[in-house]
Formats: structure tokens, sequence, C-alpha cells
């Protein structure tokens, strides 16, 4: 073993020869990914149309986070809608609650001008 | 996904499809790495039940990590080789504290064809060669390892023992030049001595 060219062959040899894992072990492997792998892409993976409006809606659901966060999202919208169109009396009532003016607490209307959200023109 | 489809992805592909949830992602990965971080681990620690060890563990890690797999940031078997490596070293102080083991288990590697003379020389040289492996310091041999058997660039060895690449020339040098006087005192016995007349004779 004097130069260099003698070792480099015995470390190619030794990179040239496989250690194939055994057979347990490769199992040992699989079963460790099998219990860790995430379920497939959400539960509405399984029941999306492949064409159409409904697996649009679906697709879109699934990428806004699921059917938690769409309903999530379409309670902060009414709730959104309704704050913006309710007379604001409630409010104040709310408001003259907290701030101390106890006079008002028996005639708080939670819904006063809701005939509005159904007046038709 | 097909399987021969599997075949041609990149490891990072085929670690978004684990995530995702493809069955068969996790055996194209395995089938792909798995030789490669058990080989490295089992001639870092020279103990074939450790290296299986090491190997389901550092598959572990990466199945536990798929879903936070942040793409483009490095290679999966860049990172894999850095996971194996911390293990081993991991398994040689662990092993420090217990008794002294023989040095028996050398890397089983396939059987490859050639005369029975010549397997056994040859044999008798790999063994050699992990003996004296093993009687460097951790960080030469994981630098030779890497370089020499592995097969890697030093900026790829530079992140996995996370050096500069000087520093792993540098113990790559110092590595092979140990490893040359190692194995010096033995030569007649690995029958280069007979490889040399046989060149002179020709």
């Amino acid at each position: 073993m004097e130069d260099d060219l003698e070792l480099d062959a015995l470390l190619a040899k030794a990179g040239a020869l496989p250690v194939p894992p055994s057979a347990a072990l490769t199992a040992r492997i699989l079963a460790d990914a099998d219990a860790l792998q995430p379920p497939a892409r959400g539960q509405l993976g399984a029941l999306r149309p492949r064409i159409g409006v409904l697996g649009w809606l679906l697709e879109l659901a699934e990428g806004l986070g699921g059917g938690r966060a769409v309903a999530g999202l379409s309670l902060a919208g009414v709730t959104g809608l309704f704050l913006g169109v309710a007379d604001p009396t409630a409010l104040q009532s709310l408001t003259a609650l907290i701030a101390g003016d106890m006079t008002t607490v028996g005639q708080m209307d939670l819904l006063p001008a809701t005939d509005i959200l159904w007046t038709e023109n | 996904m097909p399987r021969d489809t599997l075949d041609v992805v990149s490891d990072e592909t085929l670690l978004v499809l684990y995530a995702n949830g493809d069955p068969a992602a996790a055996r194209a990965l395995t089938t792909r790495l798995a030789p490669r971080v058990l080989g490295y681990a089992t001639r870092l620690l020279t103990d074939r039940a450790e290296a299986e060890d090491v190997t389901q563990e550092a598959m572990l890690r990466l199945w536990k990590m798929a879903p936070q797999w942040r793409a483009g940031e490095a290679q999966i078997s860049t990172w894999l080789y850095r996971v194996a490596t911390n293990l081993c070293t991991d398994q040689k102080r662990a092993r420090r504290r217990r008794p002294a083991i023989a040095l028996d288990d050398a890397p089983e590697v396939a059987a490859q064809s050639g005369s029975a003379v010549s397997s056994l020389m040859q044999a008798d040289r790999m063994t050699a060669l992990h003996r004296a492996l093993d009687q460097l310091p951790d960080r030469q041999r994981q630098a030779v390892v890497l370089r020499h058997i592995e097969g890697l660039a030093n900026p790829e060895i530079a992140q996995i023992m996370d050096l500069g690449i000087e520093a792993v020339e540098s113990l790559t040098a110092r590595g092979k030049r140990a490893l040359t006087a190692i194995l010096a005192g033995r030569k007649a016995d690995l029958g280069y001595d007979d490889d040399a007349d046989e060149r002179e004779a020709v």
C-alpha cells in the first residue's frame, strides 16, 4: 500500500459493493412509513367528481382548508353582513350597558329593524 | 401513481407524494435510499445490527418530517446522510460506555463473481479496509467514507458534516494518509506484493 492509487482502487471497490437491506429491515421501515403516513389528501378527494361545478366547489373547499374552515368563513361572512345591515341601535344599547347607562337595559332590542331585510321595494 | 413512473421522479417528488398519502411512494423511497444509508452506517459503525437500527431510525425521521419538508432547501439524500452521521456518532458514544465488542462484523456485502481465491483475497482486503477505517478518528472516517466510498462531492459533504469545504478536504487527505499508513503493514498479507510482481512480469 505504497501509493494512493491502490488505496483509491480499494475504496472504489468498497463503494461498488452493495450493502442490501434485509427483507426484515425493509419490512420494519415500511411499517414505520405506513404508521406515520398522513391520510390521503382530504376526505373530500374520494367524493370529488372529476369535472363539473360540484368538483370545482369541492376543490375550492379543500383548498380553503376543508369543511370546518368553509363553515367558519361562512359564519364570519353572515355575521359581517348582519353587522353592516342591522340598525346600530342595538349596539348603542350594548355600549350604553358597558358604559354604565343602566336605564336602557330593559329596552334593548337585539333585532330592532330586521324587517328591512325582507322589505320588498 | 404507477410504480414505473415512481422510478423516474425525484426523491423530493416522492416525499411529497408520500406526504399526500400515496402508498407506493414510501416503498420507492425505501428502495432508493435505505441501501445508501445502510451502506454508509455499516461502514461507519462496522456493526450490521447497529447500522440497521440507524437506518430504520433515519428513515423514521424522514417519514415524520415529510409533511414539513420545504422544497428546494436541501437534497433529501444529503439530509438523510446528515441524520445518519449524527445517529452513528451517538451510537459510537453509547458503545464506548458499553463493554467492548469484537470487531468481527465487517459489512456484509453482496457476493461478487470471480474465482474463489480472488474472492477470498477481495474479502480479506475489504475486511482490512474496514478495520483500518475503524481506527480513524470519527470525523476523518466520515469524510473518507462520504468522499471515496459513497462518492459524494466535497460541497455536499460539507453540508452533511456542517463544515467548510477546506475542512472537508483536509479531513479527507489526513484520513487517506492514515489509512495508507495503517494498511502499509499488511500489504503482503493482502496480496499487494503479488499484484506488483504480476504487473512487473507483464
